[in-house]
C-alpha cells in the first residue's frame, strides 16, 4: 500500500504544479537539455524535479558476515534563481530501504531521508545571454531531517537501516559547464564534511567529482556519458575508526535525456561501478536512475 | 485536477512520518554454568570435592575467564568444495574480534552462583547452516571483560583458584593459590546444531566441571597452574539447553 503511495507522490506534485508561463530554453538562450542541478541560470527560473534511483550494496563475506542493503529513493527537489547568478535549491529524499544480514535478520524502513539545501553562485560567465562557459561555486548542507525509525516493538532499527545519518553535513564545490554547438561538458568537484549524527556515527570526509560530456543531435534528445568518482575517508562510531566502505569508487554513467514537451526533461541512465577500491569487502550494484525535471 | 491538492494533502503526512519493521533471523543464545560430575559439597561459594588422585580439595575462590566462543560449520561435502574451488569469486574467511559466529567478549565466571544456574553469555546471529563444533578459548581477562570481580584480581588472568588441599594419606589441610595468564583451547562437539529459515533459534549451554580441574595434579606442584588450565579446557562440555 505504502509503496504505491510513495510512487504517486511525485506524480501528485507535478499534477499540482501551475501551468508553465515561459520557455526555459528561450529565456537562457540555449537549447541544451539539462538535468537537475546543471541548468543555466536566469532570474526567476524555477524548476522542480523528481529523481528515482534504485541501488544496492553488499558488505562482508557471504558465508560469514555479509550485510546486503537495497534502496529505492525518490529525490524531490526544487530550484529557484532569484538572481541571474544565484540558484537556491532544496531536496527531500523519500526512501525505501531493506537491510538483510547473513543471519536472515531483515529490516525495512521507509520515509524521508536527510534534506539537502544548497546555493549555487555563478562566479563567471563569458557573456550574459547564452553563455558558452559558466563557472559556479556550490555551498550547502545536508540537514538531519530523517526521523529515527523503530520496529513494531519500538526498538530503533540499525544504523544501516536508518534513512539518513541524522547529522549536519556541510559541503562545498566548484562546477564548470561549457557549451559548444551540439556538445556540452560538465566538470565538478564537491567536498563534504560530516558531523556526529545518530548513535555517535560520523561519516568520513568525502570528495565527489563528475566529468561529463553530452551530445545533443536534436532539440528533443541527447546522450550523455559521465565519469563519477567518490573518495571517502573512514567513518567513526563513538570515536572508533571504521574503515569499511571508505576509499575510492569510480562509476561510468551513460544516460539518455529526452524532452517530450517544452520545459520537460526526462532522463534515464545507469551508473555502473567500474573501479572499486573501497576498503572491506564492498560490492556495489549499478545504480539505475530515472528523472523528470520541469520548468515552471 | 481539483483533487490533486487533496491527494497531496493526504499523501504528504504519510510519506513524511516514516516507518520501520524488523524480522528476526537466526539466534543462538549461549549461556554458561558450572557443576560437578562427581559428588561435591556446596557451601555458598565454597566447594568441597575429591580429585581423581584422592586429594580432598576445598575451593574457597575460583575464577575462570572464557575468552571467546566460536561455532564451526560442519565440513561441506567434497562435491560442494569442488564447485566452490572452481568459482571465480574468491571467498576470504576473516578472523575478527567478534563475528556472527564468534562471541569475542571475555567473560569471567566464578563459583558464587549455585551449581547449574545458567548465566547468559551472549547472542550469536550466525548464517543458517549445520554447525558441528564449538571452539572455546580460555584467555586472560582484559579490563572490559564481563563479570570481573570488583577487587581486580582477575584482570590479566585466565584462572585464579584458592583453597586448601588434604593430600591423600595426610590429615592436615594445606593452603594453595593458583594463578595463570595462559591460553587454553577446547574444541567441543555440538549435537545437531542446525539453524535455518524453519529453525531460527537455538540455545547452547557451556558447562564448567570444576571437580575435574585438579585431576592428575597436586595444587601444590610447581607446574600446577598450567595443568589446571589444561584441565579447565578439557573438562568443559556444551549441550543444547532447550
Amino acid at each position: 500500500m505504502w509503496k504505491s503511495c510513495l510512487a504517486l507522490l511525485p506524480a501528485a506534485l507535478l499534477l499540482h504544479s501551475p501551468p508553465a508561463l515561459a520557455c526555459a530554453t528561450c529565456a537562457c538562450g540555449d537549447p541544451t537539455l539539462t538535468s537537475m542541478g546543471t541548468e543555466q541560470p536566469f532570474s526567476g527560473r524555477t524548476r522542480v524535479a523528481s529523481i528515482t534511483r534504485a541501488w544496492g550494496l553488499t558488505l562482508g563475506d557471504d558465508s560469514l558476515d555479509a550485510v546486503t542493503l537495497r534502496e529505492l529513493r525518490v529525490d524531490l527537489s526544487v530550484a529557484y534563481a532569484p538572481l541571474p547568478w544565484l540558484i537556491l535549491s532544496a531536496m527531500v529524499p523519500l526512501q525505501v530501504r531493506t537491510v538483510q544480514d547473513v543471519s536472515l535478520l531483515r529490516e525495512e524502513a521507509w520515509g524521508p531521508g536527510d534534506m539537502e539545501v544548497s546555493a549555487k553562485v555563478f562566479v563567471f560567465r563569458d557573456r550574459d545571454f547564452s553563455p558558452d562557459h559558466l563557472l559556479a561555486v556550490l555551498v550547502g548542507s545536508e540537514l538531519p531531517t530523517s526521523p529515527t525509525l523503530s520496529d513494531g516493538q519500538g526498538r530503533p532499527l540499525s544504523l544501516d537501516a536508518q534513512l539518513g545519518s541524522g547529522s549536519v553535513d556541510p559541503f562545498a564545490g566548484l562546477a564548470y559547464t561549457g557549451f559548444r554547438g551540439s556538445w556540452s561538458f560538465i566538470v565538478s568537484a564537491t567536498g563534504s564534511l560530516s558531523t556526529r549524527g545518530r548513535e555517535g556515527f560520523r561519516g568520513g570526509a568525502a570528495l565527489r567529482t563528475t566529468v561529463a560530456a553530452q551530445f545533443q543531435p536534436s532539440p528533443a534528445w541527447a546522450l550523455r556519458l559521465a565519469a563519477d568518482t567518490r573518495l571517502e575517508g573512514a567513518s567513526t562510531l563513538h570515536g572508533v575508526r571504521d574503515p569499511v566502505g571508505s576509499g575510492f569508487i569510480g562509476f561510468l554513467s551513460p544516460e539518455v535525456l529526452f524532452s517530450p514537451a517544452s520545459d520537460v526533461v526526462l532522463q534515464l541512465g545507469v551508473r555502473a561501478p567500474v573501479l572499486n577500491l573501497l576498503s572491506g569487502r564492498v560490492r556495489q550494484t549499478p545504480i539505475l536512475q530515472a528523472a523528470v525535471a520541469y520548468d515552471l | 485536477m481539483k483533487k490533486a491538492p487533496l491527494l497531496l494533502g493526504a499523501l504528504l503526512p504519510l510519506a513524511l512520518t516514516g516507518c520501520g519493521s524488523r524480522e528476526e533471523g537466526t539466534r543462538l543464545h549461549l549461556e554458561l554454568a558450572h557443576r560437578s560430575v562427581r559428588a561435591a559439597q556446596v557451601e555458598g561459594m565454597v566447594r568441597h570435592f575429591t580429585n581423581d588422585r584422592g586429594d580432598r580439595i576445598t575451593l574457597t575462590q575460583a575464577y575462570v575467564t572464557l575468552g571467546s566462543v566460536e561455532i564451526i560449520p560442519c565440513p561441506e561435502p567434497a562435491t560442494l568444495r569442488w564447485l566452490r574451488a572452481l568459482s571465480p569469486v574468491g571467498t576470504a574467511h576473516a578472523h575478527t574480534e567478534s563475528s556472527p559466529r564468534r562471541l569475542g567478549t571475555p567473560y569471567v565466571s566464578g563459583l558464587e552462583r549455585p551449581d547449574g544456574e545458567p548465566l547468559p553469555l551472549g547472542l550469536l546471529r550466525p548464517p543458517p547452516g549445520l554447525y558441528c563444533h564449538a571452539h572455546l578459548v580460555f584467555a586472560p581477562a582484559d579490563a572490559d571483560a564481563e563479570g570481573l570481580p570488583e577487587d581486580g584480581s582477575m584482570e590479566g588472568r585466565t584462572l585464579v583458584l584458592e583453597g586448601t588441599v588434604v593430600p591423600v594419606g595426610e590429615e592436615a589441610p594445606r593452603p594453595f593459590r593458583l594463578e595463570s595468564a595462559g591460553v587454553a583451547n577446547a574444541q567441543l562437539p555440538l549435537e545437531q546444531l542446525s539453524l535455518s529459515k524453519e529453525h531460527l533459534e537455538s540455545e547452547q549451554r557451556i558447562t564448567l566441571h570444576y571437580d575435574g580441574w585438579l585431576d592428575g595434579t597436586s595444587p601444590l606442584a610447581a607446574d600446577a597452574a598450567t595443568q589446571v588450565l589444561r584441565n579447565v579446557a578439557s573438562s568443559t562440555s556444551i549441550e543444547p539447553s532447550l
